[in-house]
């Protein structure tokens, strides 16, 4: 087992000295998105379990109870728990602040998934810039060696082709992680606005 | 204080970042690992042919005797020429062999039976992994998975020097090259270098003796040809 694990990172580790240079940004771009993608998917796994139903959250914000956050720990109790932070007991201004508290949760959300698209859509690019770089290395050996020497072009030829397969494998996770993200985020989302608006008729 | 606790779920504390991070580092190492698993050329396994039984020939003799052969005689013998008998000189006349010796039966027995010192016991159980074997002693032929040629010196481009350089190097357990030693050249010190940085790119499939890995020492001879 651990000779298996020390054979592939050595693996690894001539892949990303055969990739050329184009290997380091793309490896700090997969690295960066993970950490954003895990960030969300965590934050998204908290507020999606042990919600609380509207007619609880009413009942919370009629008596002016804080809901209790180690217990229900959903999006909802979290919308309870902003409104009543900032409620004043003027009704058409609580509507308001209501709207405001909706907002604010929904901009949070969606935080960073932006972002996280980008990078997952940068991959392949930077992949592509790779192979480029990688054909410009093998019209160099081409200029120097002619097109006898097949074997001093294959160098650049994999230099090209390593990049390409490097920037999908990254980015084909990563496009599924950005929709499963904004699934997440729609369903949370929704949730939050329906309460919102179930408390705004009956306050 | 209830107030700031939700804020601070909302914001995420530096223990879901660590966290992230943490698993981030995990699964690019998974990721970047699968990479070349995906490219490794498959390990071309010997396939052994049909067996084949084994044919032992045995010879029947015939029953019925062989037909009388007739004898041809040669009709004539071709007269013998130039035999001419040489005296030869100083020829030791030749002697009955004799044992210059009896055999005395007053000496003590020798031993019964000949046991032979133990030599090659264990000597595959301690096999040393830091001995430097030869490819004769490989269980397969010492193959090469990348060899990239040399590059021809600049200089010696345009003077349009040719030449040879025999180096002797250390294929490791993992298939790299270590310890490039130079041993001859022609002409000497031009080719050394790009020789030394090609060398160090090549990758072999690793010796192996009985199943497993080992050093080999290997020499070449690697030319540099114009074309």
């Amino acid at each position: 087992m651990e000779a298996f694990i020390r054979e592939n990172l050595e693996l690894t580790a001539d892949l990303l000295h055969d990739g050329g240079m184009v290997m380091v940004p793309l490896v700090v771009l997969s690295l960066f998105m993970w950490l954003l993608i895990i960030e969300r998917a965590l934050f998204f796994r908290r507020l999606y379990r042990k919600n609380m139903n509207a007619r609880t959250a009413l009942s919370l914000v009629r008596e002016g109870r804080m809901p209790d956050l180690g217990k229900q720990k959903g999006a909802v109790s979290l919308l309870v728990a902003e409104f009543l932070g900032c409620r004043t007991g003027n009704s058409p201004l609580d509507r308001h602040l209501l709207d405001a508290s909706v907002d604010r949760i929904n901009r949070r959300l969606t935080r960073s998934l932006a972002l996280i698209g980008v990078l997952a859509a940068m991959a392949p690019l930077m992949g592509l810039l790779g192979t480029v770089t990688g054909m410009i290395t093998t019209f160099d050996v081409l200029a120097v060696f002619g097109t006898g020497n097949a074997k001093a072009m294959a160098g650049g030829i994999s230099e090209s082709l390593i990049t390409t397969q490097t920037g999908l494998v990254v980015a084909i996770p990563g496009l599924y992680m950005k929709g499963f993200l904004d699934r997440r985020a729609e369903g949370i989302s929704r949730r939050v606005r329906r309460v919102g608006l179930y408390l705004k008729r009956h306050l | 204080m209830k107030e700031t606790q939700a804020i601070a779920r909302l914001n995420p504390g530096w223990s879901a970042w660590m966290a992230a991070a943490a698993a981030t580092l995990a699964l690019n190492l998974a990721l970047f690992s699968v990479i070349p698993n995906l490219m490794a050329p498959e390990e071309a396994t010997p396939t052994l042919g049909p067996m084949i039984p084994q044919i032992q020939l045995t010879r029947v003799r015939r029953t019925e005797p062989d037909p009388v052969k007739e004898k041809v005689r040669p009709q004539e013998k071709k007269p013998e020429e130039k035999r001419v008998a040489k005296p030869k000189i100083g020829r030791p006349a030749a002697r009955p062999l004799t044992l210059p010796f009896e055999i005395n039966t007053r000496l003590p027995g020798g031993p019964g039976t000949l046991v032979l010192p133990q030599v090659m016991s264990g000597a595959l159980t301690n096999l040393n992994l830091d001995t430097l074997f030869s490819p004769g002693d490989l269980d397969q032929p010492l193959t090469p998975l990348s060899r990239i040629p040399p590059v021809y010196p600049f200089k010696a481009k345009r003077q349009g020097i040719e030449g040879w350089v025999s180096v002797e190097f250390t294929v490791t357990e993992q298939g790299r090259v270590a310890d490039i030693k130079i041993l001859s050249a022609k002409p000497e010190k031009i080719f050394d270098a790009s020789v030394i940085q090609c060398l160090t790119a090549w990758r072999f499939k690793p010796g192996r003796v009985g199943g497993e890995p080992v050093k080999t020492r290997v020499k070449t001879r690697i030319r540099f040809e114009l074309n």
